[in-house]
């Protein structure tokens, strides 16, 4: 290593580029003594950067012999700070490094930039390239230092980028497939057999595609099976990316003229509790019934579009064991307090777990408040089967134009994610401007009812 | 695409109109050029009197004077640098370099000076200098005057890089040559100085198609065959005969590989899914490579297959009993062709533990 030098007497350990360019740092503290045996990693001073104050683990193992500096010495990068006795450790054992890597110089030998690369699985790219796993435990652990797992050596060799894409658009996970051609090629017949037996009812490859071969992870790495509400979860949100093109338009709104609206309506009602979240119930309802075309699901096998009828409100809410959906039915035949109340109820019942399956299937449209986690948009996922997904962002006070003046006013953001099949940008566009008008100038309201 | 492929237009239409050589397509060029623009000066190794070896500038000399076309001694370094500082005392010198290997003694006025000026200037001295490479093989002839060097001049930044594969494009390519700013390469396929095509419409032509556009010479929708220069005759032949087995070739003739025209190369593949590039030039490290590498970086989910090369082989020109084994053929291009996976049975060819299954 080149942090070291090795003498007749011991090995001493010099001071390491700290990196950003330090050219020293300060002795502040030393953690050992001459005499005390030390093993490789261990911290054994404490320096100070104009940076920063940072542990330095000693590279090598053996008794200390001396400690070159006193606490309060400036160390040039490169000078002794102490040397370590006896035993020498092997070539091999120098190579292979302990891995620490804490502070930017480590005792490992391999040079990498330190950028990440992205990639869609999250993965080091290494680890594609090797098309196993095989890099993907850190990314500053060198390759060959990871530990040898059972799962191929090379990537999957695939007849063209073409069946790769088919494969992958597919969730059809290469590694799994045996393949037929010569080579060990996976050839388009092989995928086109994966696909047809993952649609006879391999449902759960169709959901949890393995696209890190299991080989690839820490043995300490949490696993948590999908199953029950998670599984439930999954699936749903799976199957609606994979089946529903969806889009996303939104708009920011001053929404100073509901929140106004609501304490008005509180001031002369106060036992409805009638929330904002009722008020965008009840704006999301009268846009339905303007353009009922959102209020609708697609039945793919019949190869039609079904617009629905009843208005069945979804709405996200968050229950012990995560994100559930329960459904306000008929909401389109209930006064606005009613809204709330049954808003209400079905929000305790998720927070208590005791949400029936009844409440929360057969909804059309679905209203989601992630602005109470302090967010301002989103670019949801669509509830199965629905058409439709109001978004609202949080409100606060923003600086907007107000009559010709910039003023603080209550300003979110309001999106709308729609099933492209069911309408085009125009009606999408047209309810949402309706929505926003409403949040605006909430006695519009009274002109549909 | 306005400027049609003339060489490979049906023929009656084509013989109806006055037919001339590449040859004669240049040395009309030259004339138009230099009696629109008085700047321009034609000189070079037997450019003059003799009208040159393959009678390009025949008359040239005769009918504009000594002091327009003139010849030089042999001695190319000097011709291009005679042309360097003719360029910056405002002329716009068209050089010749008699045959593909001559330019090597010029190589380092070429890379070094011809390239870099406006560079080296800020920008403040272009070289509107037109460098005539007659190039490649296919004519029984020897060593130093058979070599496809195009990628020595295609990778040097400064150089535009042109070669015509039709008798129109070599009018209209070599007066937009002339009419550039900056220093440009034209490769003349020596092969083709005789083939014969109309130039009709391109000398009345007022303008002409700038750089950087290639041409789709012939529609398909199976594989796309890239070449340039002598190798488009050839990937049009293979085209012709690739119908017998059932596929349909589109081929796209670049005209210019500096600048290179990534849309119309890249539109092609993703369209046809497949790609063969042709050329005539020995293959490691040619500008088919180069070809190869931006096709499969811009179109790779289209690919069905790895894109291939047919090139020449790697080796110094042969002699002129060999050189059809040397230069790619048709039958190369068909053999290449049918390596593109079109049963969705993997190219063996570089395939380790190949032995399983039973694709050839």
């Amino acid at each position: 290593m080149s942090v070291s030098t090795i003498s007749t007497t011991g090995r001493t350990f010099m001071l390491p580029d700290l990196g950003e360019g330090l050219t020293e740092a300060e002795v502040i503290e030393w953690h050992v003594a001459p005499g005390d045996e030390v093993h490789v990693d261990q911290i054994v001073v404490t320096v100070e950067t104009a940076k920063a104050t940072v542990d330095l683990p000693c590279p090598y193992s053996g008794p200390v012999l001396t400690l070159h500096n006193a606490p309060g010495a400036v160390v040039e990068v490169g000078r002794p700070l102490l040397t370590i006795g006896a035993e020498r450790i092997s070539g091999a054992e120098e190579q292979s490094g302990s891995g620490n890597v804490l502070v930017g110089y480590g005792t490992s030998e391999a040079k990498r930039s330190g950028r990440r690369r992205v990639n869609p699985e999250g993965r080091p790219t290494a680890a594609n390239n090797l098309g196993s796993d095989a890099a993907a435990r850190t990314i500053n652990a060198p390759a060959t230092t990871a530990p040898a797992t059972a799962a191929p050596s090379v990537a999957p060799k695939v007849i063209s980028p073409v069946v790769r894409k088919l494969a992958r658009d597919n969730q059809i996970s290469l590694a799994r497939l045996a393949p037929s051609g010569p080579g060990d090629v996976i050839r388009r017949a092989d995928v086109e057999a994966a696909v047809r037996m993952g649609e006879a009812g391999l449902a759960s490859q169709e959901v949890a595609p393995a696209q890190v071969p299991a080989g690839a992870d820490r043995a300490d790495d949490i696993r948590t099976p999908l199953r029950g509400v998670r599984k439930t979860i999954a699936d749903k949100l799976t199957r609606s990316r994979r089946e529903i093109p969806e889009a996303t338009t939104w708009v920011d709104v001053d929404a100073t003229g509901l929140m106004a609206a609501k304490d008005e309506i509180k001031a002369v009602n106060a036992v409805a509790r009638i929330g904002l979240l009722a008020l965008f119930a009840r704006i999301s309802i009268a846009g339905l019934t303007k353009f009922p075309e959102l209020n609708a699901r697609v039945n793919v096998e019949a190869q039609e579009i079904v617009q629905l009828r009843d208005i069945n409100l979804s709405f996200a809410a968050q229950s012990p064991r995560g994100l559930v959906v329960p459904v306000v039915h008929d909401a389109a035949e209930m006064t606005t307090a009613e809204l709330a109340a049954a808003l209400r109820e079905l929000t305790e019942l998720a927070r208590d777990d005791k949400l029936t399956p009844a409440q929360m299937t057969g909804g059309t449209f679905t209203l989601n408040n992630y602005g109470v986690f302090g967010t301002d948009g989103a670019a949801p996922i669509i509830n199965y089967p629905e058409a439709a997904m109001l978004g609202v962002g949080r409100i606060i006070d923003r600086p907007w134009a107000h009559e010709g003046q910039v003023a603080l006013r209550k300003v979110a953001q309001l999106g709308l994610t729609f099933d492209h099949r069911v309408c085009d940008g125009r009606t999408a566009g047209g309810f949402l401007r309706f929505v926003a008008d409403c949040v605006e100038r909430p006695v519009l309201l009274l002109a549909e009812l | 695409m306005t400027l049609t492929a003339a060489a490979h237009a049906a023929g009656a239409p084509a013989s109806a109109r006055q037919q001339v050589t590449m040859s004669g397509a240049i040395n009309r060029a030259l004339r138009d050029a230099m009696t629109a623009d008085a700047d321009v000066v034609v000189f070079g190794e037997d450019v003059g009197t003799l009208g040159g070896v393959f009678r390009v500038t025949d008359g040239i000399a005769r009918d504009f004077g000594q002091d327009r076309c003139f010849d030089t001694p042999l001695a190319e370094a000097g011709i291009v640098g005679f042309a360097v500082g003719m360029a910056m005392a405002g002329f716009r010198p068209v050089i010749e370099m008699q045959f593909d290997a001559f330019a090597f003694p010029a190589f380092e006025q070429i890379a070094s000076h011809v390239a870099k000026m406006r560079n080296r200037t800020a920008g403040r001295v272009n070289l509107p200098i037109v460098i005539r490479i007659p190039f490649g093989g296919g004519i029984g002839g020897v060593e130093h005057h058979c070599d496809s060097s195009e990628a020595y001049y295609a990778h040097t930044p400064g150089l535009k890089v042109v070669t015509p594969a039709t008798v129109e494009d070599a009018y209209t390519l070599l007066r937009e040559a002339i009419n550039d700013p900056d220093p440009v390469i034209f490769m003349e396929p020596k092969r083709l100085y005789w083939s014969k095509g109309s130039i009709e419409s391109a000398v009345a032509a007022t303008t002409f198609e700038s750089f950087g556009h290639a041409a789709v010479r012939r529609e398909g929708t199976d594989v796309t065959l890239v070449a340039y220069g002598p190798s488009v005759d050839v990937a049009m032949q293979a085209a012709s005969a690739a119908i017998e087995s059932g596929w349909s070739v589109e081929v796209v003739d670049l005209r210019t590989i500096v600048p290179f025209d990534d849309e119309t190369v890249v539109n092609s593949v993703r369209k046809t899914g497949r790609c063969v590039v042709v050329q005539e030039a020995q293959g490691f490290a040619g500008v088919g490579a180069e070809i190869a590498a931006r096709v499969q970086e811009r179109a790779f989910h289209s690919l069905h297959a790895p894109v291939l090369r047919v090139a020449g082989l790697d080796i110094p020109y042969p002699p002129p009993k060999l050189e059809h084994l040397h230069l790619p053929g048709v039958e190369r291009v068909l053999d290449a062709i049918a390596r593109l996976q079109w049963d969705d049975n993997a190219d063996t060819r570089f395939l380790a533990n190949a032995s399983k299954g039973g694709a050839a």
